[in-house]
């Protein structure tokens, strides 16, 4: 990994001294912004979860456990990605670990460009993750500019109905529908009817990434 | 032949006959075709009929053929017959030929397809079914049809006609019935066949119809089979009639319509085998049912391991529809991936008929649950025997395995027990026994046990008898009895028994465990009636004992003791200071002797007291410190041995009034008493001795006393007698038995003594010597021996050994079996002392028999001690040893005497066990290092882990040349640094896993629980249980050996956080420790499940347990550790609040 591109916030969570300076270590002399902490209680105080970050987390830790950390994580819908690191590791805590949304599960002692490629993943992940979370919450916000009509006549619209179609599945003349059309596509701040697609491609995958949590939480 | 009679009057009178052969003619009445409608339904089924003379190669057509042929011109039929041969092509007709011939010869029906040449043009494939006559063998008979049309009527006709040409029609035994009926359905013509089927006389069906065959229920289906017959002129099919009193059955028919006024129809009874379906289908029925409810899975698979058909109950067990993973690979759906390869080998080796071993395997659920299954397989064949698959049967067995398993370790860890084990049933027939039984009682086997009476095996059966109706009365019993072994030998063996239940509480079976408590209880017998002794001889002491403590009070005085005080009992004296009885003169002196006892000197002092009922005494008094077990709490004590010596010291002052008394008395004994000068002449002897060897005193006086009469018959005697006497001279006291001569030349055995007499200051003026005839005594003295010689083999057989030591002339006489004890031939030689007994003492514990020999001389009573001596052969025995000492009238110890047993026996017994017990500490410390292993990798992985990362951090570095040497080197300097953290963590794995012999040390028991608790932390972390330690700032030192107080920390560690099945806010773990009195209390405390005041009686037994997976050995072990160091555990507990442990050990002083 060239040392100039990694860059972002590393958390690491791990109550042995030694393990947590040798990653600080490690992941400072690559570039990272490292932040240590020695519990699962001190790292949540630290964590902003706006931020796209890396967290790198013990599986024993005293008070929470590692996997009661990740729940809580999750919990938080925040841009933390996370990787399991353990030097205990069992089978099943590696696949708890994974069910709960970990990136990876590092075994110590773990190589330095194991370690290093993990979190390069988990930052570019949760840097993607917030970029597109960003982009979604935007077009849902436009989307909620437009007043109930128009958002009818906005969903016609993304079904790929004609303005005639329109009219008559809305008991509203043909006129009155290209009268909401422009005033959306000014609303959205919209030029071209493919823009509308990718909005509602935007829309769509907003959709399904809160009923997956839902389904999941 | 033909009875039928037969109705003409619609008959078709076409004017055709079968005329071909007039053998025919004459042979039969009715051999045309008239009679019969045949004919007309051909006709209307489209079949023509061929008839052809093998003889005479004439033909016959019937029209019905002629037309299809297209021949049926009337000049044709007036002037030739046609020829079907003629029709074939030329290269056809032998082939042709040969088929009929063949078919004629062989009685067989033919079946050929030929391709016909119609005159008028056109070829026509026609197919053609025949055989020859039934009748004519030289005539063949064939039917014909287009090939484009079906062929099943043609085979019905070919099977029928040529019989029917025989006029067989209306046999009985034709196996299909024939009826002809009117359009309305009513029959107008039936064979014989038809009445037989239908069970109506022929009369009789022909007032029916059709209708009137069909049962109720089925009328729809028959009038709608009748339908299709008017309305397409044919039916086939299986339909029910009702017979001739109401009989049911099933016929299957073929129907022509044979003119709109006629119908035909052939049927053929099958009701048997509609009734074979029948019951075959319900059979089928009744198996699908079974093998939906069976509790088992019933599996069908192909060849290719495809999933045919499975039961409900695998469905119900793996979560699977059949519907959904039928034809599905049953190895990939239902196998777990590390058994697939495995099992599908087997499978194909199990469908081409190789024997499989193999009949367990796990299937995977749906949810991915693994479950046991136990499987009995067959093949499956087709009709021809060919395989098509297995059927495979099997049985849920993941529970009784588990059982199985969890029996299994259950078994292992009785079979391994120390203590014996026996099961019995409610008969009490040995059902099952340990090794540890077997080896108890000299069996070999556990077949020369099992299913003998548990009676068996004690010395008195009615008593066992008993114990064993108490355990069926559903107690417990608990105690010793005296067991046989197999060669009769008896020993005590402590039974511990109870009556195992069922689930349903019904008792199932007996179950002991026995331990040979033979050498405990010799070891109290020993150890009591050693206290007795001591007792008896502190309370027959003719001397005053007491037992003093630090401060001079009196704790204990044996009667002689009271009596010298003048008390009644020692109640009003327990804890009194003696000191007020003695005179103040002496107060000082007492009150410093007892000091300097205390300080570890033996004193004597003599002193004057005054009893309690005011008597002045004189007392002498040794007081030394008690040197055994120091008094509860450690206080040192003394012990004070008094003597009165007030009548001595009256004595010394009437020595001076009785000493003329004395001559008198001299002269009047008859033993020798003589005085001699320091030179050996006598100078005074009394009489009647001189009087018994017929001497006067003034033949003996002034004489050298080897030389008067008694002595000079014999210079040796003589000789022996001088340096008796010089020694004498010298301060010494000799005695020895001797003959001397008496009155008429007789020699008598004589006991002599010599010894000094003193001056009042103690400087030797005379010899004394004093004699007395022994002859009888020494005879007595054989008559003696020969008891002692029986005595001697008693003490052979007992190893016990006798010994008396003469402390002045320094000779111990050993009896024949100490001579054994010590490894020597028996009275080989005159032991002494210190040459030959403190010799033979094993080095390492002469000083302290020499102590506690010195200790008795000193103060009296008896010594016992326990040491090792060495034979001549260099080889190690214990020995007990115990003495006593017997002081001459001075009051000096004069010999010692006692007894020595050969305990080496014993003692390796005593080692055995010892080594037993470390071994299964070690098993049990095995047993959780499996567990530890765990935490241990854990701990080792947290330095690798840094290790490895900050190693590949320098390399990247150094190799990219962006690292600073100081860096590096810190880095290096932390990596070697965690390295001997890792190497330290490994030599502590090694320490707690190493097969240590017991050894104690003195520790501190907070090092021991700060490197217990890191071992569980991880186990805790895991629950998120926190321990909490509470160690006190002082160091508490115990003397222990490590390795296994840690276990026993461990095993109540981890019993604590076991303990926390459910996670609450409030879970956690204490442990702590504090001094309570001389004890150190080690605390460990959880807030988990709490233990039911049912078990918590239980919880030290061995194999009790409540956990699902414990062996049930833990709190035992823990418990016999903590006792081997004389210490206590105990338990409290309840639901609520959760279970203390307490392991308490005696504190020690940390030596310097």
């Amino acid at each position: 990994m060239n040392v100039n591109a990694s860059s972002g916030t590393v958390h690491v969570v791990d109550d042995e001294a030694v393990v947590r300076d040798a990653v600080d270590w490690t992941l400072r002399s690559v570039g990272y912004d490292v932040q240590v902490h020695a519990s699962a209680a001190e790292f949540l105080a630290a964590l902003d979860p706006r931020v796209p970050t890396c967290a790198i987390v013990d599986l024993l830790l005293p008070g929470m456990t590692g996997l009661s950390l990740c729940r809580e994580l999750r919990a938080r819908q925040g841009h933390c990605a996370f990787l399991m690191i353990s030097g205990h590791a069992d089978v099943a805590s590696a696949v708890e670990a994974m069910k709960c949304g970990a990136v990876d599960f590092l075994e110590k002692p773990c190589g330095r460009q194991a370690l290093l490629d993990a979190v390069h993943r988990a930052i570019t992940l949760a840097t993607r993750q917030e970029r597109e979370v960003r982009e979604e919450e935007g077009a849902a916000a436009k989307v909620r500019t437009l007043s109930h009509r128009e958002l009818e006549v906005f969903e016609a619209v993304c079904k790929g109905l004609v303005t005639k179609e329109i009219a008559t599945a809305l008991g509203i003349s043909h006129k009155t529908v290209d009268v909401h059309r422009s005033k959306i596509m000014q609303k959205l701040a919209l030029e071209s009817p493919t823009q509308i697609a990718h909005l509602e491609f935007l829309i769509r995958r907003r959709q399904q990434r809160i009923e997956a949590l839902a389904t999941k939480g | 032949m033909s009875s039928c009679r037969l109705d003409r009057h619609d008959v078709r009178t076409d004017g055709h006959q079968i005329v071909g052969n007039s053998r025919l003619d004459h042979s039969r009445e009715h051999v045309d075709w008239e009679p019969l409608d045949f004919p007309v339904a051909l006709a209307a089924a489209g079949l023509g009929v061929w008839q052809w003379n093998l003889k005479t190669n004439r033909e016959f057509w019937d029209p019905t053929l002629r037309e299809m042929l297209a021949c049926d011109r009337p000049e044709d039929a007036e002037t030739h017959s046609p020829s079907l041969f003629g029709l074939l092509p030329v290269t056809e007709r032998p082939r042709f030929e040969r088929t009929l011939r063949q078919a004629a010869a062989e009685g067989r029906r033919f079946e050929v397809t030929i391709c016909l040449e119609r005159p008028a043009g056109g070829s026509l494939p026609v197919h053609l079914v025949g055989s020859a006559s039934a009748v004519d063998s030289d005539r063949i008979v064939a039917f014909c049809r287009p090939c484009d049309e079906p062929t099943r009527t043609l085979h019905v006709a070919a099977e029928l006609l040529p019989r029917k040409l025989a006029a067989e029609l209306d046999s009985e035994k034709l196996p299909f019935g024939l009826f002809i009926a009117d359009a309305a359905g009513r029959y107008v013509e039936v064979n014989r066949a038809a009445c037989l089927i239908t069970g109506f006389r022929e009369t009789e069906l022909l007032r029916k119809s059709i209708v009137d065959m069909l049962p109720a229920e089925s009328r729809d289906v028959g009038l709608a089979a009748f339908q299709q017959l008017q309305r397409t002129g044919a039916f086939e099919g299986v339909l029910p009639f009702v017979g001739q009193g109401g009989r049911r059955g099933w016929w299957s028919i073929s129907a022509v319509k044979l003119s709109e006024s006629r119908l035909a129809g052939f049927v053929l009874d099958v009701t048997a085998r509609k009734d074979a379906e029948e019951a075959l289908r319900r059979e089928r029925d009744l198996y699908f049912q079974l093998v939906d409810t069976a509790p088992l899975i019933i599996l069908l698979i192909d060849m290719e391991g495809r999933i045919q058909r499975f039961n409900r109950f695998m469905e119900e067990l793996t979560g699977y529809r059949l519907d959904e993973v039928q034809g599905k690979d049953w190895f990939t759906t239902f196998l777990p991936l590390r058994d697939r390869n495995r099992i599908r080998d087997l499978f194909d080796s199990a469908v081409t008929g190789m024997p499989t071993r193999e009949n367990r395997n796990p299937i995977v659920t749906r949810s991915g649950e693994e479950r046991l299954i136990e499987w009995s397989d067959c093949r499956l064949r087709d009709d021809n025997g060919n395989l098509v698959g297995l059927l495979a049967v099997g049985q849920d067995v993941t529970a009784r395995n588990e059982i199985e398993q969890s029996l299994r370790l259950k078994d292992n860890a009785i079979a391994a027990s120390i203590n014996a084990i026996a099961f019995a049933d409610l008969e009490g027939l040995l059902t099952y026994v340990n090794p540890a039984f077997l080896s108890m009682w000299g069996y070999d086997n556990a077949d020369q046990v099992i299913g003998r009476s548990a009676l068996h095996f004690w010395e008195h059966p009615e008593r066992a008898a008993e114990v064993m109706e108490h355990l069926l009365d559903g107690g417990k019993w608990f105690g010793c009895m005296t067991a046989a072994r197999r060669d009769g030998t008896l020993f005590e063996a402590q039974l511990s028994g109870t009556l195992i239940r069922g689930s349903d509480g019904q008792p199932i079976q007996m179950m002991s465990s026995f331990i040979d408590v033979t050498e405990r209880l010799k070891a109290e017998e020993q150890r009591s009636a050693s206290e007795a002794k001591f007792r008896a001889i502190f309370d027959a002491e003719p001397e005053c004992v007491k037992v003093l403590d630090d401060a001079g009070r009196l704790l204990e005085i044996n009667p002689a003791g009271l009596a010298m005080i003048g008390a009644d009992s020692i109640d009003t004296l327990r804890h009194c200071d003696l000191l007020e009885l003695v005179m103040p003169e002496y107060r000082d002196e007492y009150r410093d002797g007892i000091t300097r006892a205390l300080a570890g000197e033996s004193v004597r002092q003599e002193f004057e007291f005054m009893s309690l009922s005011g008597m002045r005494r004189w007392a002498e008094q040794y007081t030394v410190p008690l040197s055994g077990p120091s008094g509860p709490n450690g206080v040192p004590q003394i012990l004070a041995v008094t003597r009165d010596t007030t009548q001595r010291k009256q004595a010394e002052f009437a020595t001076a009034v009785a000493h003329h008394r004395l001559r008198s008395i001299l002269d009047s004994l008859y033993g020798f008493v003589g005085v001699y000068s320091l030179d050996g002449t006598l100078v005074d002897a009394n009489r009647a001795p001189l009087e018994a060897a017929g001497l006067t005193l003034d033949q003996v006086l002034g004489k050298p006393f080897w030389e008067t009469y008694w002595w000079s018959y014999s210079a040796a005697v003589q000789m022996k007698l001088r340096e008796a006497l010089r020694r004498a001279a010298q301060g010494e006291v000799v005695r020895y038995e001797t003959p001397v001569r008496v009155k008429g030349d007789v020699l008598i055995t004589i006991d002599v003594i010599f010894g000094p007499l003193y001056d009042e200051h103690g400087a030797i003026v005379n010899t004394i010597g004093f004699a007395v005839d022994v002859t009888d005594r020494t005879r007595a003295e054989n008559k003696l021996r020969e008891t002692v010689d029986s005595l001697a083999e008693a003490q052979r057989l007992a190893h016990l050994g006798s010994w008396n030591w003469d402390i002045k002339s320094d000779m111990i006489s050993w009896s024949d079996e100490t001579f054994r004890i010590f490894g020597y031939e028996p009275q080989s030689f005159v032991p002494r002392y210190e040459f030959e007994f403190l010799s033979a003492v094993h080095p390492d514990d002469r000083s302290a028999v020499a102590a506690a020999v010195n200790n008795s001389l000193r103060l009296g009573g008896q010594y016992a001690i326990d040491h090792r001596i060495v034979h001549p052969d260099g080889s190690e025995h214990f020995v007990r040893e115990l003495g006593s000492v017997e002081y001459d009238a001075e009051g000096r110890p004069a010999r010692m005497y006692g007894t020595v047993q050969d305990t080496t026996a014993s003692k390796l017994l005593e080692k055995q066990m010892q080594v037993l017990q470390s071994q299964l500490a070690h098993a049990g410390r095995i047993a959780t290092m499996g567990e530890m292993a765990a935490g241990i990798a854990h701990e080792l992985n947290q330095p690798l882990a840094a290790i490895n990362l900050l190693a590949e951090g320098c390399a990247a570095g150094v190799s990219d040349g962006d690292i600073e040497e100081g860096e590096l080197k810190q880095r290096l300097g932390e990596i070697s640094a965690l390295a001997s953290g890792c190497g330290e963590i490994i030599r502590r794995l090694r320490r707690l896993a190493a097969k240590q012999k017991s050894s104690r040390s003195t520790v501190d028991v907070r090092e021991l629980i700060k490197a217990v608790v890191p071992i569980v932390e991880n186990d805790a972390r895991l629950f998120e249980i926190p321990i909490v330690v509470d160690l006190p700032g002082e160091p508490l030192w115990v003397q222990v050996d490590a390795v296994q107080i840690q276990q026993v920390l461990l095993n109540l560690l981890r019993n604590a956080i076991e303990a926390h099945t459910d996670y609450h806010v409030s879970s956690r773990i204490e442990i702590g420790v504090r001094q309570v009195g001389e004890q150190i209390e080690i605390r460990v405390s959880d807030r988990g499940c709490g233990i039911g005041p049912d078990a918590i009686s239980r919880i030290f037994e061995p194999f009790f347990t409540t956990k699902a997976t414990g062996l049930g050995l833990g709190l035992k072990i823990s418990q016999t550790i903590t006792q081997a160091h004389g210490g206590v555990i105990r338990c409290i507990s309840d639901v609520a609040h959760g279970t203390t442990l307490t392991v308490s050990l005696p504190m020690v002083q940390r030596s310097a």
